[in-house]
């Protein structure tokens, strides 16, 4: 009797570690799942990135009494994963935006600009006086962009990533670059050949 | 009965992962209190020498020496957390849990840049990666 209620109690405990839960996570949090481009590799970068550009002395005579105007050209993905780089440089954007040091102006929106302006200019709807021209918006005076490049190592048991990301400030006046920097991220991943 | 015990104490043991760790303040007006071991088993395997704001050009940066006292190599993760002279957590400025491998009896330094001009201190959390 006593065995089977050991085996029962056994039992009872397995299965209710079977049960499905939901709950939520903090979206901070060093996720390492597998060794493919993940969030915490994104937030490591746009971090770093941010910190570079608002401390970096390169950059003290263009943004001491200035807010420079950047437009941020797509990061190259030279990765062999499929990587949204736009989220990437989103992230890098909006914090430097919120550093109030720079300002930005959005490339990917200028068709949605342009239908506004036409249907305020020409939909005759609104009122002409209040109506905002063509022609008055403020041209981008720096060029934000970078690559993303990776080197993948592996044997049996091991995989090794590599990821380097460098970014690149523009004068768009110039030609003359004037800010870089680049940041490093190392993951490995090991099959063990005992256990889960 | 006393299997079915031992077997569910070591069943509710393994389930319970210590998440907490240790957390140093760059604010220290008396000198104490600025180093918090919350975990002790993670407080015998590394320790935080010291955690400073310096003036850069227009903001501060946070700079914190995180040091194994462990043999082995350490998976850790750190955050910085930017406060306002009020004591009022500037979420914009707070930092991602950022992944840091120690290597046996490594000492490294870890900064951040406070992103806007109001921070006045910061505090660091440490802790391992499960």
């Amino acid at each position: 009797m006593k065995k089977l209620v050991l085996a029962a109690s056994v039992l009872a405990l397995t299965l209710s570690g079977c049960s499905t839960q939901v709950s939520y996570g903090d979206p901070q949090e060093v996720e390492t799942v597998d060794v493919a481009f993940g969030s915490t590799d994104l937030q490591k970068i746009a971090g770093e990135m941010t910190d570079s550009m608002i401390s970096s002395p390169l950059l003290t005579d263009i943004t001491n009494n200035n807010r420079p105007i950047v437009f941020v050209e797509r990061i190259k993905n030279k990765t062999t994963e499929h990587i949204d780089t736009e989220s990437v440089t989103d992230s890098i954007s909006t914090k430097l935006l919120q550093s109030g040091k720079f300002r930005f102006v959005d490339m990917t929106r200028v068709t949605a600009v342009r239908e506004q302006l036409d249907f305020q200019n020409d939909g005759g709807l609104v009122d002409p006086s209040k109506a905002i021209a063509f022609g008055q918006q403020v041209g981008a005076e720096y060029m934000l962009y970078g690559n993303l490049s990776s080197i993948v190592k592996t044997n049996k048991k091991t995989k090794d990533v590599y990821y380097k990301m460098t970014m690149r400030l523009m004068d768009l006046k110039t030609g003359l670059v004037e800010w870089a920097d680049e940041t490093e991220i190392r993951k490995g991943e090991t099959k063990s050949t005992f256990g889960w | 009965m006393k299997y079915l015990l031992l077997l569910t104490a070591l069943l509710v043991v393994g389930c319970t992962t210590d998440t907490s760790g240790i957390s140093a303040d760059s604010d220290k007006p008396d000198g104490k209190q600025w180093l918090i071991v919350d975990n002790i088993s993670l407080g015998r395997k590394l320790t935080v020498l010291d955690a400073a704001t310096h003036q850069g050009m227009d903001r501060l940066r946070g700079v914190a020496t995180i040091q194994s006292l462990f043999k082995g190599d350490l998976d850790l993760q750190y955050r910085f957390y930017w406060y306002d002279s009020n004591n009022m957590q500037i979420n914009s400025a707070t930092t991602a849990w950022t992944p840091l491998s120690l290597h046996g009896k490594q000492q490294i330094q870890v900064q951040s840049v406070a992103l806007v001009n109001i921070a006045s201190h910061f505090k660091i959390y440490v802790r391992e990666v499960k």
